[in-house]
């Protein structure tokens, strides 16, 4: 028996060993079939989820909308900084009352079936884009009607001046009306057909999308002849398979496995600050905030401390943020004084975050009446947030909580998943009026600081809208018609640069009324091989036009 | 049998009625995906159309009627996400999923009744208590951490195998899978041997503790000493009888395999059911969770009905009908 035992281990051994032998083999030739070897250009790409339909009109979230990109085109595109440029428009003019826009579409532009692109593709998309299952209403929203002027010319009028129509127009791509007219949804997205840079080749959900480039295309060719999309969820398995040489690129790339990956000679890892900032928003325009609360808030006296710009700065003073920086995010994010990073319009370099001390906290709360009680404690809130959503946001939550319990605020903390979290606090009220301070993230994905105020600043009510659809997420209901009429200006401002010095005067008198209370920006972090390099976009979209080849 | 069938499908209408009932329960409290599929900063009226466009502005109770109306003809409805067939979906990522749990299967079998009857039959051996030591091992250690061990150790270290992905596909007798190419093969290895290890050592333990009870029967004694070969005497005399309780628990396992690979499906990124239900849970992606749930359960109900059959083909002293 035990020679038996003795044999059947050395086989094992001969396996393994076979197996190893094989291994090398099988490595040297899937690095070979990517790039440098047989001269064909192809990049694969691992994404942190799947493109849920290539039917463009029906989810709005960032990886969907990023791989319809690339096969289909909007009238204008943003560029690498976010920069509104030409695509199917070649041209445009608008009225000085920045209520009409006229339109000039490109001529000889195909779509991969090799049909023409005319003025009724885009009039075919407008109409679908406003239909039930479309997710993007909200791009023609300011827009009263559109029209066929000739094939290649559109007209379109707004019912309000607008100087941001280009902003929510390179939202929305264009669909060949012939390919779709008559088509149920479900064949829609089954059999894409756009004018963009890549043609569809195989969709496996979960697995794999394949594009190959379209030598048709209008513009500038990109270099990748083939691109393939791999839906990864689990983040540790995208950066195995970077370390394993399977793909040329990932993004999402975690915090804790930035550093392993960086001892790689052939792995570059590229971060930079994204436009998505993490604050806290009070409720500091209230009487009565958050009725309807699991876990009001409870000053001693009946108050709403919050009302108090001395209480919201001493909470702003109370946070270490760079100590959340460091230890929390590992070093991946930028610290945030204001909504807008450095580098997009309406950045105003003189806004400055108010540094941090507790003492001088403590203090502010002393002078505001809200001395501590027997218990050791002023007063009472509830800090909700999520736990799925941003990164690593509960333990933000948590280390926030923290530093406001140091100064005598006590904090009760209210974790829950984002299926839940954005209809609880929603600041519409949708399932009653829930929060007094909650922590948050938000960006556009155009950068366009004019649609930033619009929705974080202009005032709102507990009750619901001042302005119909204006201050959405404006959750402390901060209310100021100085700020309102000044991003009304803004929005018919058609000069970019009159628009910038206008937003930048927004900014300073939120920041300077501490309407809310910036953390930071966290980092976009991506990793890619020595085969290619990667140029990123400010927007956190993908793009394979965006990758080089270094041979 | 006549009987035991009509019996079995009458179960089936009970359970899937339950289930159906529980689902719409627990679902209606998971959260609203309306507030998921529009923007952050949505107006009132755009919320009411997609609740209208969803049927989700009408009760609970008339929504579970719409459901089960639709669902009787075989319509369990339009992802709230993919905006496609709930069902359709679901067929589309199962042949992934079975493939990886056929394989496990597979191994299960093959590696854990051999050792089983082996280390059963000899339980005082060196290998018999290594094997039981592994066992142990195999039941405990989680799926997400062999998982993980596998690709470092079989895809990084020794760079045998392929970190994830369901890779080149082949067509084996019309139908579209992984197990038809070489590339393929690699790729569903891994995954398949993380979902087996708990099965195998499930199945070694299970298998022993019979063989144990049986080796000691008079018929073995009989059989031995009238001179009949060991292979026979253990596979074929001592085996047949500890097979039942093995049966059992195999079906119950192969059913909970093809219903919740979540865990391994979401490691190796490959595309079967478990990652469309964890997907559509996030989500809020009802009529997905629901149709998966009645998938699973008509799934149980026929397995059981499979080994029951299995019973009587085992031991022809068991009649269905009493």
């Amino acid at each position: 028996m035990r020679r038996k035992i003795t044999v059947i281990f050395l086989v094992m051994v001969l396996l393994v060993s076979l197996l190893t032998g094989c291994g090398s083999d099988t490595k040297t030739s899937s690095d070979s079939d990517t790039t440098d070897g047989n001269g064909s250009k192809e990049v694969v790409i691992a994404l942190a989820g799947d493109a849920q339909s290539l039917d463009p009109y029906v989810l709005n979230e960032t990886i969907t909308n990023a791989i319809n990109n690339h096969l289909y085109d909007q009238l204008v595109v943003p560029n690498r900084d976010l920069e509104i440029q030409p695509a199917l428009a070649e041209d445009w003019e608008v009225s000085e009352d920045a209520l009409t826009w006229t339109f000039y579409l490109r001529e000889g532009v195909k779509f991969h079936n090799g049909n023409d692109f005319t003025a009724d593709d885009v009039i075919y998309s407008f109409d679908r884009s406003l239909e039930e299952v479309s997710a993007f209403k909200y791009c023609l929203s300011t827009v009263e009607s559109y029209k066929k002027v000739d094939d290649y010319t559109i007209e379109v009028v707004c019912n309000e001046p607008n100087a941001l129509l280009l902003a929510h127009l390179k939202d929305l791509m264009i669909l060949d009306k012939e390919t779709c007219e008559g088509q149920t949804d479900e064949w829609i997205a089954l059999n894409p057909n756009g004018t963009g840079r890549y043609k569809f080749v195989e969709h496996r959900r979960g697995d794999e999308i394949i594009f190959e480039r379209n030598e048709d295309f209008w513009g500038e060719s990109p270099e990748a002849e083939k691109v393939v999309f791999k839906p990864i969820t689990n983040a540790s398995t995208r950066t195995a398979n970077m370390v394993s040489g399977a793909v040329n690129f990932i993004t999402d790339v975690p915090v804790r496995d930035v550093e392993s990956l960086e001892s790689n000679d052939s792995i570059n890892i590229i971060t930079q600050p994204s436009l998505r900032v993490i604050y806290l928003n009070l409720a500091g325009w209230t009487d009565n905030p958050s009725p309807d609360a699991d876990m009001p808030l409870k000053s001693p006296d009946g108050s709403n401390p919050f009302k108090n710009i001395k209480v919201r700065e001493a909470i702003y003073r109370a946070i270490n943020e760079d100590e959340i920086i460091e230890n929390v995010m590992n070093g991946f994010a930028t610290p945030a004084a204001t909504y807008i990073p450095e580098g997009y319009n309406g950045y105003n370099p003189d806004i400055k975050r108010l540094d941090y001390d507790a003492e001088l906290a403590e203090k502010l709360l002393d002078e505001a009446g809200y001395p501590r009680q027997d218990d050791g404690y002023r007063f009472e809130i509830t800090l909700d947030s999520s736990n799925d959503r941003y990164i690593n946001d509960a333990e933000i939550a948590t280390a926030v909580a923290g530093y406001l319990e140091k100064v005598g605020i006590k904090v009760n903390l209210n974790l829950m998943s984002r299926s839940i979290f954005f209809n609880y606090i929603a600041g519409l009220n949708r399932e009653g009026d829930n929060t007094h301070f909650c922590m948050t993230g938000w960006a556009d994905s155009g950068g366009e600081s004019a649609l930033m105020g619009l929705d974080l600043v202009y005032s709102m009510s507990q009750d619901g809208y001042i302005k119909e659809g204006y201050g959405g997420v404006n959750r402390g209901y901060y209310q100021n018609p100085e700020t309102d009429e000044l991003i009304d200006r803004a929005i018919a401002t058609v000069d970019p640069e009159e628009r910038d010095s206008i937003m930048q005067e927004v900014w300073k008198i939120a920041a300077d009324d501490i309407s809310y209370i910036p953390l930071h920006f966290q980092n976009d972090i991506y990793a890619h091989d020595d085969s290619i390099i990667y140029h990123p976009r400010k927007d956190n979209y993908i793009y394979a036009w965006d990758i080089e080849f270094t041979n | 049998m006549f009987q035991y069938i009509i019996k079995r499908i009458f179960q089936l209408v009970l359970v899937l009625f339950l289930v159906s009932v529980l689902i719409f329960a627990f679902t209606s409290v998971m959260g609203n995906p309306v507030y998921l599929m529009v923007r952050e900063d949505a107006t009132e009226e755009e919320i009411k159309v997609v609740e209208e466009y969803l049927g989700l502005d009408k009760p609970i109770y008339v929504q579970y009627g719409v459901f089960i109306r639709n669902a009787l003809q075989g319509d369990f409805g339009m992802s709230y996400m993919y905006h496609q067939s709930a069902l359709g979906l679901i067929m589309e990522r199962f042949p992934a999923t079975l493939e990886i749990v056929l394989l496990a299967m597979f191994l299960a079998i093959t590696i854990g009744i051999p050792l089983g009857v082996f280390s059963g039959a000899y339980s005082k051996k060196l290998f018999s208590k290594i094997v039981m030591t592994l066992s142990i091992a195999g039941i405990s250690l989680p799926s997400f951490w062999i998982g993980m061990v596998m690709i470092i150790l079989f895809s990084l270290t020794l760079g045998v195998l392929p970190v994830s992905g369901r890779g080149e596909m082949g067509t084996f007798l019309g139908i579209e899978t992984s197990l038809a190419t070489i590339d393929g093969l690699k790729h569903v290895i891994l995954p398949a041997i993380t979902l087996a290890i708990g099965n195998i050592a499930q199945i070694v333990r299970l298998t022993r503790g019979g063989m144990q009870e049986s080796i000691r029967q008079d018929y073995v004694k009989f059989a031995r000493a009238k001179g009949v070969p060991t292979r026979k005497v253990l596979f074929g005399h001592a085996l047949k009888n500890t097979l039942i309780p093995v049966v059992t628990v195999f079906g119950l396992q192969l059913g909970s395999l093809i219903a919740f690979t979540t865990i391994t499906e979401t490691i190796f990124a490959w595309p079967g059911m478990g990652k469309l239900l964890i997907d559509a849970i996030n989500s809020a992606d009802r009529p997905i969770i629901a149709a998966y749930i009645l998938f699973v359960a008509v799934m149980f109900v026929f397995i059981n009905f499979v080994v029951d059959i299995l019973y009587t083909i085992i031991d022809p002293r068991i009649d269905l009908n009493q």
